[in-house]
């Protein structure tokens, strides 16, 4: 079946196409409109502009899509969309436009949760081949600007969550960090890149919660020492600041990586998964992947989604609205009536 | 004004339960301080007063959260959470629907980084300010 995904939760605009046949499939397409040159001035996303950027952009990229792939409307077999968590004023201008073309071509609109289609993300790999057949139970841990959840998969469609932030998302803390350090927007990728090679224990910083007997997290209070341990710092040069980089990253990444082992040990994990956009921090990555080879050996799998499957796109949603629809597609015939924005949606 | 010094996270719970009784539905709750003061714990402060059993996490993301007071022996049934760190126009609020909540009497509104808007809320009347500060570790909050 054919599927096209929309993605607009915050500030990318995702169209993706994706075709799959018994776990066989092939991207037709997978384009993103990133916002985030906009935002560069803003510090952030801006969610009137955001919305507005969406509109304009939405329409134009699937009929480039379909354009180009040469798909005609009656090609597509579904309409899978993101109904939240995410911006209210961004999610709208999604689920509105596919509301409506689900009513007007007559095809079944799949809504989708954004955090699962960051877990499901972990499941393609390249344009085309086969669905990894990734063993159950998994925990996936799910990083980005919004999110850090830990989360139980025992399939597909059976996603729980085990443990999440009890206040700032680790992303939101890269890019509070960044900000404290003069280093602008967003965070991620920067502080990463000056982290590298800089000594990460020239600075001491707690690991909040590191020892709590649960699977929450914490990042509040670690930007704020990191705040408050720069505020004392006489030398604010540009070695300090790598330096900084570097403490505060490993700070997060010691955290987030124990509670996974902790986790998957707990609910004796055959599979180790990561997801959303702070999944692309290399470190992370390295040293996630290290720790579970360490601890279980072969017996647990580890699993990463590429590098442009990390950020916010379409077609993990596409893939998402795949496994929701299962052998049920008339299902979704009626949905484009009862769809509405969700956004502080939980799995 | 009171002035109360608050020790630890304890504390500023303590002081946000206080504040909580006082409430009839209807206020907006500004809150003002630097990063690291401890707003968001004051927020969580007011949650745990109205028995909200979510965790209260930072809005930062989305700008604003709603949580919904289950516990039948309060009036106030919404608990609203706003963000102004990333925000430069109040505007985007308006868009966001929090005019929708504001002078609800079933609602609470509380706002973090509110000093980014105060223009735009002295248009509305039932509002409280609170002052966030740090001094050698310890956190002053005016209210």
């Amino acid at each position: 079946m054919l599927i096209l995904g929309i993605e607009t939760s915050c500030d990318d605009t995702g169209v993706a196409l994706l075709e799959i046949m018994s776990d066989k499939f092939r991207v037709l397409a997978n384009l993103v409109f990133s916002q985030v040159k906009i935002f560069k001035k803003y510090g952030g996303v801006v969610p009137e502009i955001a919305a507005r950027k969406h509109l304009e952009n939405l329409l134009p990229l699937l009929e480039k899509v379909m354009k180009e792939r040469k798909i005609e409307t009656k090609d597509i077999d579904a309409i899978g969309v993101v109904y939240g968590p995410g911006l209210i004023t961004s999610l709208i201008v999604g689920i509105e436009t596919a509301k409506t073309l689900s009513l007007i071509w007559q095809k079944p609109l799949v809504p989708i949760n954004h955090v699962k289609a960051h877990i499901l993300a972990n499941w393609i790999e390249g344009d085309k081949g086969q669905l990894k057949k990734i063993e159950f139970p998994a925990i996936c841990l799910v990083v980005s600007g919004g999110h850090t959840i830990l989360a139980l998969l025992k399939n597909e469609n059976d996603i729980k969550v085990i443990g999440q932030t009890r206040d700032d998302a680790v992303g939101e803390a890269f890019d509070k960090v960044a900000k404290i350090l003069g280093l602008g927007y967003p965070g991620g990728p920067i502080i990463s890149e000056k982290a590298e090679n800089a000594d990460k224990e020239f600075y001491k910083l707690p690991r909040p919660m590191i020892n709590s007997r649960d699977y929450d997290f914490s990042f509040s209070g670690l930007k704020t020492a990191v705040k408050n341990v720069w505020e004392w710092e006489p030398i604010k040069d540009k070695e300090n600041v790598r330096k900084m980089c570097a403490a505060f990253q490993q700070a997060c990444i010691d955290v987030l990586t124990k509670k996974t082992i902790l986790a998957s040990r707990e609910y004796n994990a055959k599979s180790i998964l990561l997801g959303g956009g702070v999944s692309a921090n290399k470190e992370l990555r390295k040293q996630l992947e290290g720790q579970a080879k360490t601890e279980f050996g072969e017996k647990v799998k580890f699993y990463q989604p590429d590098l442009h499957m990390t950020t916010d796109n379409a077609l993990m949603v596409a893939l998402a609205a795949y496994f929701e629809v299962g052998a049920d597609l008339d299902k979704f015939n009626e949905t484009w009536r009862s769809i509405k924005v969700e956004p502080n949606l939980e799995i | 004004m009171s002035t109360y010094i608050s020790k630890n996270e304890k504390n500023t719970y303590q002081i946000a339960a206080k504040l909580a009784k006082k409430l009839r539905g209807g206020e907006i709750i500004a809150l003002e301080g630097d990063l690291g003061v401890g707003k968001t714990i004051f927020t969580k402060g007011l949650g745990k007063a109205f028995s909200i059993k979510q965790h209260i996490t930072s809005p930062t993301f989305v700008l604003m959260k709603i949580y919904r007071i289950q516990n039948k022996k309060f009036r106030i049934k919404n608990l609203v959470h706003v963000d102004c760190y990333r925000l430069d126009e109040p505007q985007e609020l308006f868009y966001l629907g929090l005019e929708e909540y504001i002078n609800r009497p079933d609602t609470i509104v509380i706002i973090e980084w509110a000093d980014k808007i105060k223009k735009y809320l002295t248009k509305f009347k039932k509002i409280i300010w609170i002052k966030f500060k740090d001094k050698d570790g310890q956190k002053i909050i005016k209210i």
